[in-house]
């Protein structure tokens, strides 16, 4: 930054002995100071409080090491302040761009013989619900902890079911309580059938069956329609959402051929067949499904960790929305399954 | 009221907006009024923050630079964020004060 022209000491006043060094000495610790400041906020108000600056110097308001050590404080202020400006701003598309893959780019990357493009725009309009962090309280005694969400864009043909892991209970800030979110996919030749317990409001059409699973296959004919077992994407592409973000825990995903094993540290595994939601620090071990590799460990040659996953501060939540296809076929619901440690 | 009690960003910007309350002034101009009726020297890195903060928030506005100054104005919402901040004052003084008095009798 340039020092402004007039800055010198007014005509008449004398700087305090000892205290306010020559002209060209101040405005030269005034613009190393000055270079402390964030960019944008220097553009706007350096020049003027470099010039007010040097003027309570010249007036002997202030002394050099006085309003040096004022403008180190306050940039480090004004740092800390579009520190925290800019990870807000980080979040934000983390979460958009998870929720907007989970509604599109997983079920756009398979080619479906049965998907149109009318289809696709359904997928893509598919919306979750945010439910507020910390919501959710493990039942029972001892502290609340973070949990994480699989958003899986479900497709027709594909059973969602409990899968078999620890039982456990999650009480809602409302006093409701359902159990672990911990699903099981299956392809059967009937579309989605979630647990009504973890979903508060069942899709249009389904038939609730509490504290059990819940079946479309008993809903009105002609809304639903067998599809094929080859019909059915073979690659199940979950995320694992934590509830906060926590430095140095952030889970690592690994990748892998289409239909082969998924696995998200102290998160998710999937299968093209079955999906198993494994709590991170939830204490208890889980029996991974037949043919799981242990989550932290790839399953062989040809497999390479992904980049670490971005996450969110807000979750999201337990929500199942049929989005109407061609003839009335469900084309996609979107699955958000919570799992708690 | 002493330079003691009024620390924090807060209370300077309380300051800032009881200046400008008056009239529109510069930074220089700010720092010599504050200084005269609350008795508290704000830096300029200080006085500049909290101004950065409040035009941000939209309660004081830049006028066009007069030379090397700019000075700065009041704005409605600033005028009625200060009301409101020096009417709750006022009220906690009072109850304060009269606590006080009740405790001395």
């Amino acid at each position: 930054m340039s020092p402004q022209p007039g800055t010198s000491p007014q005509p008449g006043t004398s700087p305090q002995p000892g205290t306010s060094p020559q002209p060209g000495g101040r405005r030269r610790m005034v613009r190393w100071t000055l270079a402390l400041y964030p960019r944008a906020w220097r553009a706007r108000y350096g020049s003027e409080v470099a010039s007010l600056s040097e003027e309570l110097i010249a007036e002997g308001d202030s002394t050099p090491w006085r309003a040096g050590l004022d403008l180190i404080t306050g940039a480090a202020v004004e740092r800390g302040r579009a520190l925290a400006k800019s990870r807000r701003i980080a979040v934000v598309p983390a979460v958009a761009v998870l929720v907007a893959a989970a509604g599109t780019g997983w079920a756009l990357d398979r080619p479906h013989p049965a998907r149109t493009s009318t289809q696709a725009a359904s997928l893509a309009s598919v919306r979750c619900s945010p439910v507020p962090a910390g919501a959710v309280r493990v039942h029972g005694p001892g502290p609340a902890r973070p949990r994480s969400s699989v958003v899986i864009p479900a497709q027709p043909g594909w059973k969602l079911s409990r899968a078999p892991g620890p039982a456990g209970q999650v009480r809602l800030k409302t006093g409701q309580v359902r159990p672990k979110g911990i699903w099981c996919i299956t392809r059967l030749p009937m579309p989605c059938a979630a647990s009504r317990a973890s979903l508060p409001r069942p899709p249009a059409g389904t038939r609730a069956l509490p504290g059990r699973l819940r079946s479309i296959r008993g809903g009105p004919p002609g809304r639903l329609a067998p599809v094929r077992p080859r019909t059915v994407p073979a690659q199940v592409r979950p995320r694992t959402v934590p509830a906060q973000v926590r430095p140095g825990a952030v889970p690592a995903q690994v990748r892998s051929a289409p239909g082969r094993w998924r696995v998200v540290p102290g998160g998710i595994m999937v299968t093209p067949g079955r999906c198993i939601v494994l709590p991170p620090r939830c204490g208890k071990k889980v029996a991974p499904p037949r043919g799981a590799i242990r989550a932290g460990s790839l399953p062989g040659p040809g497999w390479t960790p992904g980049p670490p996953l971005r996450t969110p501060a807000t979750l999201r939540p337990a929500t199942l929305r049929p989005v109407p296809g061609p003839a009335g076929i469900p084309a996609a619901v979107c699955v958000v399954a919570a799992g708690v440690a | 009221m002493t330079g003691d009690s009024l620390r924090g960003s807060s209370d300077r910007s309380i300051l800032i907006l009881t200046s400008l309350a008056g009239s529109p002034r510069h930074g220089y101009a700010l720092i010599k009024d504050i200084q005269g009726f609350a008795g508290v020297t704000l830096g300029a890195g200080t006085l500049y923050g909290a101004l950065a903060k409040l035009e941000q928030a939209g309660l004081v506005a830049a006028l066009p630079a007069d030379e090397r100054r700019r000075p700065y104005q009041i704005t409605e919402a600033g005028r009625e964020h200060l009301r409101a901040r020096l009417a709750e004052s006022a009220r906690i003084a009072s109850i304060g004060l009269a606590r006080i008095a009740a405790a001395s009798s």
